[in-house]
Order: structure tokens, then sequence, then C-alpha cells
């Protein structure tokens, strides 16, 4: 459960303020894969970061029900001077998640090698991805937050990910902001949209995908 | 209050992590961090010693030299790297602060926990190898001089609490701090006895709560050695001050950490 109660969230700026959102009073539907969308600058990943926590809003609350991720990005959540080894176990005991089961995965899944033993630091996006996307899937989450990484690595690691994501799926649920609306329609069953600090939900997610484009055409 | 009960496990798992993530990068990557906090007080010691030496001074009592310094130098080492723990704890960690069970108040009781125990474990060493090469050491009253240390650690803690939570509006209070933290160093009896100070000054230092901190372990850890300049009730209830003025700033500027 995932709701939001007249939030705002904004940023001050050298003159005036963002806004992100403007009192916005939502509920997410229960059970279902979200898939965000938003022009570029409309603040959908502040959005998500909202929704895990990592973030605050302005004001108003936000209630949610169940473990939801870290938000699953490039940037964030790891420290760049330990390895990625150390961050692994750093993160299961703060999510109170056995160290060796999920190394063990991990290690299988995010085919880092050697490299999980060297300095986060070192990596590239793509193995940061990697790992977060592992790590995540060793811990049960009831709702996977991720931004822009679901297309990473090469094609056998996508079509890996992909099936382990639809293995997760019968307990899980996922919120993800996409560029690529490929990615969109393999992953989500509902779109919402922000836009003019607001948000907007389409069941139907042609019907979403065809208003953001709409979006973006006004735009141009 | 089951809830309670849950977010204390929370918390404390998140400590838990932390210590040993913490112990990890200081002491994990290589030697040094182990050499370094080993001969930090010496460092120290051996500089005051040499200091009295070049202007040949004494201290205007019976107990050992070495002693007098040390028994200033580790609560103030305790006080003032815990100003530094609590007040670097946001820049040091700021991309775990994603994880939303992570407070900042979790990183530094973590970051207080691990630099307790290293200088403890540190000063348990020195008495060791004094007792068994120079001459035997007897402490008066080990309790008490141990809580003293723990209230060093505490008023540090307080102080870099206040610090962290001021960094994040005003940039260049890290400078106001070392300003204030020199003063403190030479101001806090680490190299004189309050007793001794002349009236004029005695009269304002009294209101150092380091001062009061280094009068107590020494009051308790010497046998010849008595101060009557200290109250304990002082920096107990300054460092509760701090600690709870800290505490209240982190809520008030949690928003402002989390953007």
């Amino acid at each position: 459960m995932l709701e939001f109660l007249k939030v705002s969230k904004f940023y001050p700026l050298k003159k005036g303020k963002k806004i992100i959102l403007d009192e916005v009073s939502f509920k997410f539907p229960d059970d279902s894969n979200i898939g965000i969308l938003g022009l570029n600058g409309a603040g959908k990943s502040t959005v998500m970061r909202l929704i895990a926590g990592s973030e605050m809003p302005s004001s108003g609350f936000i209630r949610r029900l169940g473990r939801f991720s870290w938000p699953l990005g490039f940037g964030g959540g790891f420290n760049g001077n330990l390895s990625g080894e150390e961050n692994l176990r750093f993160i299961c005991r703060i999510y109170g998640a056995d160290i060796r089961k999920v190394t063990n995965y991990v290690s299988d899944f995010a085919e880092l090698g050697r490299s999980l033993y060297e300095p986060v630091r070192n990596y590239s996006n793509g193995m940061r991805a990697r790992l977060a996307f592992g790590l995540s899937l060793a811990i049960d989450f009831d709702v996977y937050l991720i931004d822009e990484v679901m297309a990473v690595g090469d094609p056998v690691f996508r079509s890996k990910s992909k099936a382990a994501f639809e293995e997760r799926r019968k307990n899980s649920n996922l919120i993800l902001i996409s560029h690529d609306m490929k990615t969109i329609r393999d992953y989500s069953n509902k779109i919402i949209i922000l836009h003019n600090s607001m948000l907007t939900i389409y069941d139907d997610v042609e019907e979403g995908i065809k208003n953001y484009q709409g979006l973006s055409a006004e735009t141009r | 209050m089951s809830d309670f009960i849950q977010a204390l496990r929370l918390q404390g798992r998140v400590i838990h992590a932390f210590i040993l993530r913490e112990t990890r990068t200081r002491f994990g990557r290589s030697k040094l961090g182990y050499f370094w906090a080993f001969f930090e007080p010496m460092a120290y010691i051996l500089s005051l010693i040499g200091t009295f030496y070049v202007l040949n001074r004494t201290i205007a009592s019976p107990i050992d030299i070495r002693l007098f310094f040390f028994t200033g130098i580790i609560p103030w080492l305790l006080f003032s790297r815990g100003v530094s723990m609590a007040a670097g704890a946001i820049d040091a960690n700021r991309p775990l602060l994603d994880f939303p069970q992570v407070k900042v108040i979790d990183v530094v009781i973590a970051r207080i926990i691990l630099d307790f125990s290293t200088i403890f474990i540190v000063s348990i060493i020195y008495l060791l190898l004094f007792h068994y090469l120079i001459y035997p050491v007897r402490i008066a009253s080990v309790g008490l001089v141990i809580i003293g240390l723990m209230v060093s650690s505490l008023l540090g803690m307080g102080f870099g609490l206040i610090g962290s939570a001021i960094k994040l509006y005003f940039n260049g209070y890290d400078n106001i701090q070392s300003i204030f933290m020199r003063v403190l160093f030479f101001t806090s009896g680490i190299f004189f006895f309050g007793s001794t100070l002349p009236a004029g000054i005695g009269e304002w230092l009294v209101f150092n709560p380091v001062l009061h901190l280094v009068e107590w372990v020494r009051d308790c850890f010497f046998y010849d050695f008595r101060s009557d300049f200290y109250t304990p009730y002082y920096p107990i209830i300054f460092s509760l001050v701090l600690i709870f003025i800290g505490l209240a700033a982190e809520k008030v500027t949690r928003h402002k950490i989390r953007e």
C-alpha cells in the first residue's frame, strides 16, 4: 500500500523554486506494476526517492506498507571507497538479510567476478547497476523501485534479469522509470504521468504512453 | 509498544552495521589505521614532554609527568575526536543516506562507540606497558575514571552533532570549529592543573566543561592528587544539553540532509 497525502516537494533555486509535486493526494493502485513517465526535468527520480523514503516531502505525508527497495539507479546506495562485497554486507545487515545467501546469489547473478572485491568507485555504471540489481533481488522486497536501470548489460544479462523479475512478479511489484517505451510495455500494466507537478494514472498502458507522447510533442 | 521495540531493533541493526563498516574503513584498508590509533596519544605526550623540557618547566606535583599528560590527553582525544566524528558523519556517508532506515544519528552513535572503544583499548595498552616497563601504576578509582572518559566522548558527540546541523546551512563553520577546538586545547588543563591558574583566568576557565573532565579523570586516577576545581555534574549536564539540542537540530534538518 502506498499513498501520498497532500505531498508537496520543491527545491529552492537561485531564483524562486522548482516545484516537483504540488499538494498531491494520490493512492497508488495495489498489486500493479507501474511505469512512471514524465518529461525530462519533471522530477521522476525525485518522486521515486520520495516513494522509497530516501527523501522527505517538503510537506505532507507518505504512507507505505510493505518492504520497499531503495531506489535502484546508477548512483547512490553504495559507498565508493568500499568494495562491492563490503557494501553488500552493509546492506544485508541493515535489511537483516543472510549475508552468505545474498553473497552467493549476487556473485552468481551480477557476473562481477573478482571485481566484487574491488572498490565500487572503480566500477562502470553497468557494473554498479548489476550489483544493485542482484542485491535487491536477493533481499525480498514487496515493491522494487527501478530508476532507468532495467536495460543494463549485454542481452544475456538483460534476459536473465527479465526472467528474475518475472519470477519476482508473483509476489512483488515494480515501480519503474524508463525512457524506453519497450521497457515500459514489457514490465508495467499501469502508467503514471508526472506533469505540471501532478500525478495522473492510466489503467491502460497504451493510452498512458499515447498521452505521454502527446506531451513530448507539445514541448518540441 | 511492539512497534517501538521493532524500531529499536532496526536501529540496533543499523548501528551494528555501521560499526562494522567504519571499522573496515579505518582498520581494514591498511595497517596504518592501527598504527595511527596507537601512536596518536604517544605523539601528543612526547611533544608535550619535549616542550616542557625545552622550556625547562615542571608540574608542581609529585605525580609522574608522563601519566600527568596521559590523563590529560586521553579525555581530550575522546572529546575532540568525538567532535570530528559526529560533525563529519554526514559527509563520510552521504550515499548511504539513500536507505530510508539509515538516520544520521545512527552513524554518529556508531562512530562514537567505535572511537571510544579504540581509544579505551589503546589507553589500556599504554597503562600495561607503563606498568610493566616503567613502574607499577595504581589507579585510585577505575570506575569513575571510565565514567569521566565516557562523558568526554558524549560531550564531543553533542558538540559535533550541533556542528553537523550548522554545517548544512553555513559552509564556513568548519573553520570556526577548528579555531574553537584550538582554544579549548589550550584551556582544558591538558598541561596544567586548574588550581594553578591565576585568579583572573581561572574564574573564566571554570566554564570550560573539558577542563572539568580532565580534572575529574586526574582526581580519580591518582592517589596523590585531589582536585576541588571540578564539579562532575557540570560536564554531565553540559553534555546532555548539547546532545539534546543536537538531536533536535538533527530532527529539524533531516529534510535538508535528504535533499
